[in-house]
């Protein structure tokens, strides 16, 4: 499940070229019951605008996550911590 | 559910996913991204709006998005996917664009305001936080379209990437065509995409060769031959005013001229008592000094970004591979180990690789590669079996080169990443030795 988020972020993410080996940038992000993002909040900035911008957008994009329905798994997932860390 | 059934649940998932994702100390999910999805940056570029009489002069938005799409940056989403055709930020309805996944939009308009006078303007918005992110304003003649539309495609490309671009620039090279038994070469100037090419010189039977435009775009040195044969001419010409003076005469023969980056000297190779070697040449004077004093064949200089250090294809180690030496000739040093011949090298703006054209020893033949400095490795970039003359865009994010359709020789753009190529307009005729000029 937590594989399928990361995948539908992934195939969304299209960072600018460049070489930011080293830098990460995160995200604290709601969901609601359906996986639709309700909230985006950037928690550490890579230094990069365009990167952190790039990521963002993969956010918004990527919305609604795919979570699973079970309504026990929610009070776990509701809230998350988006990393990103591009490896060249 | 009962609680330990609940734990027991939980820790076999993360026990499942320990790999992909870890749980912070206070129990919130932390999903790691560490690669993208490897196409470029989703950008919706909406047909200009027309307002005159008959079709649009110039179809901007076209021009605009050719010269995204060759840069190997961006993907342009197809118009067809178009919910609305907004010309100005005003319009725009962010959810249309949001819906197609567009990160970025362009919107503009083209307007007659008289006779042969047009005025352009256009908008960059950033979809997902609603703004616009630039603008531009013209008013130009209809002949002036066309610059204006990559004067666009530079602001935008630098919006989005934080690199100068390179559409708005001119390219040279040289075509020749077989008429019956004569053959007549043109070296050509036109627009860095093929479109409005110029004829700079026409000759009959005596060929033009290796064009390079000077540091400031205003120059562009090339070779030709005396009528005799008996040697060789380095020409300058100024593009704008097609004045041209000779600033040496060579005994034996000559090429592949190189602008030094303060525009001062030529790098070129000169053939002279049965030996080929690399020389510098003062531009003001003619004055010629030998750097390369090898019995091998020394050729095709290029010059470093900071005007130190050149890189030349030589057969001295048996097969043409790339050296480097310092500008007095001094400290030379094999770079290309990989490839069974490497030859026609030249630096990128940053000096940190070099383009050349490589084969691989496969029976394939001859491509493009990038060759990385610090790593020796390289990248081949095409797939053609004679490609050849490759030059990098002065941002170094385009290649320009010859390959061939056919038995012809054509021009071709690759993006640096190797995502996008393109076959320019073509020509009658062999084109060949591409040179790419600085911003206009």
């Amino acid at each position: 499940m937590a594989w399928a988020i990361q995948e539908q972020v992934r195939g969304n993410w299209n960072p600018p070229a460049g070489d930011f080996n080293g830098m990460s940038v995160s995200f604290t992000i709601r969901v609601d019951r359906e996986g639709n993002v309700t909230s985006v909040k950037m928690s550490r900035s890579s230094g990069n605008a365009r990167l952190d911008e790039s990521a963002e957008n993969a956010i918004y994009k990527a919305s609604p996550l795919p979570i699973p329905s079970e309504a026990r798994f929610y009070e776990y997932l509701k809230e998350f911590e988006f990393v990103f860390s591009p490896q060249n | 559910m009962t609680p330990d059934r609940i734990i027991r649940r939980l820790a076999l998932w993360w026990l499942l996913g320990a790999f992909a994702f870890s749980p912070s100390a206070f129990g919130k999910l932390t999903i790691e991204i560490t690669e993208g999805a490897g196409s470029g940056i989703p950008i919706a570029a909406v047909p200009f709006k027309w307002t005159g009489s008959g079709s649009p002069p110039e179809d901007i938005g076209a021009i605009v998005s050719a010269d995204l799409y060759r840069s190997g940056r961006f993907d342009l989403l197809p118009a067809s996917d178009f919910l609305s055709r907004p010309s100005e930020a005003s319009e725009v309805r962010y959810k249309d664009w949001r819906l197609i996944k567009a990160e970025a939009l362009v919107v503009g308009r083209l307007t007659m305001t008289g006779p042969d006078q047009f005025d352009v303007s256009f908008e960059l918005l950033d979809v997902y936080r609603e703004k616009v992110k630039t603008g531009l304003k013209f008013s130009v003649k209809r002949s002036q379209l066309r610059q204006v539309a990559h004067q666009i495609s530079d602001r935008i490309f630098y919006e989005m990437t934080g690199i100068e671009g390179a559409f708005n620039t001119r390219i040279a090279y040289v075509t020749m065509q077989q008429q019956d038994k004569d053959r007549i070469y043109q070296l050509m100037v036109a627009d860095s995409d093929g479109h409005d090419p110029q004829e700079i010189l026409k000759t009959t039977n005596l060929p033009v060769l290796s064009p390079s435009w000077s540091p400031n775009g205003q120059w562009l040195a090339y070779v030709s031959f005396s009528d005799d044969r008996s040697g060789a001419n380095i020409w300058l010409q100024d593009i704008a005013s097609g004045q041209r003076r000779r600033i040496a005469r060579i005994d034996g023969s000559a090429s592949a001229p190189a602008w030094s980056p303060d525009g001062r000297s030529l790098a070129l190779t000169v053939s002279a008592s049965g030996n080929t070697d690399i020389y510098i040449m003062q531009v003001a004077t003619g004055e010629l000094r030998r750097i390369t004093k090898d019995p091998a064949i020394d050729t095709e200089p290029a010059w470093s970004p900071d005007g130190r250090e050149l890189v030349f294809t030589s057969d001295r180690g048996g097969r043409p591979q790339i050296y480097r030496a310092k500008a007095d000739g001094t400290g030379v040093e094999r770079l290309t180990r990989e490839g069974k011949e490497n030859a026609g090298a030249s630096y990128d703006p940053t000096g940190k690789r070099l383009v050349l054209v490589t084969n691989q020893g496969s029976g394939a033949g001859y491509q493009i590669g990038v060759f990385y400095l610090e790593s020796g490795r390289t990248d081949v970039l095409t797939d053609g079996t004679l490609d050849e003359s490759p030059t990098f865009s002065s941002n170094g994010t385009m290649i320009l080169y010859a390959t061939k359709m056919g038995r012809e020789g054509v021009l071709a753009a690759v993006s640096a990443d190797g995502r996008v190529r393109q076959l320019l307009k073509l020509h009658d005729g062999d084109v060949r030795e591409p040179a790419w000029s600085v911003s206009r």
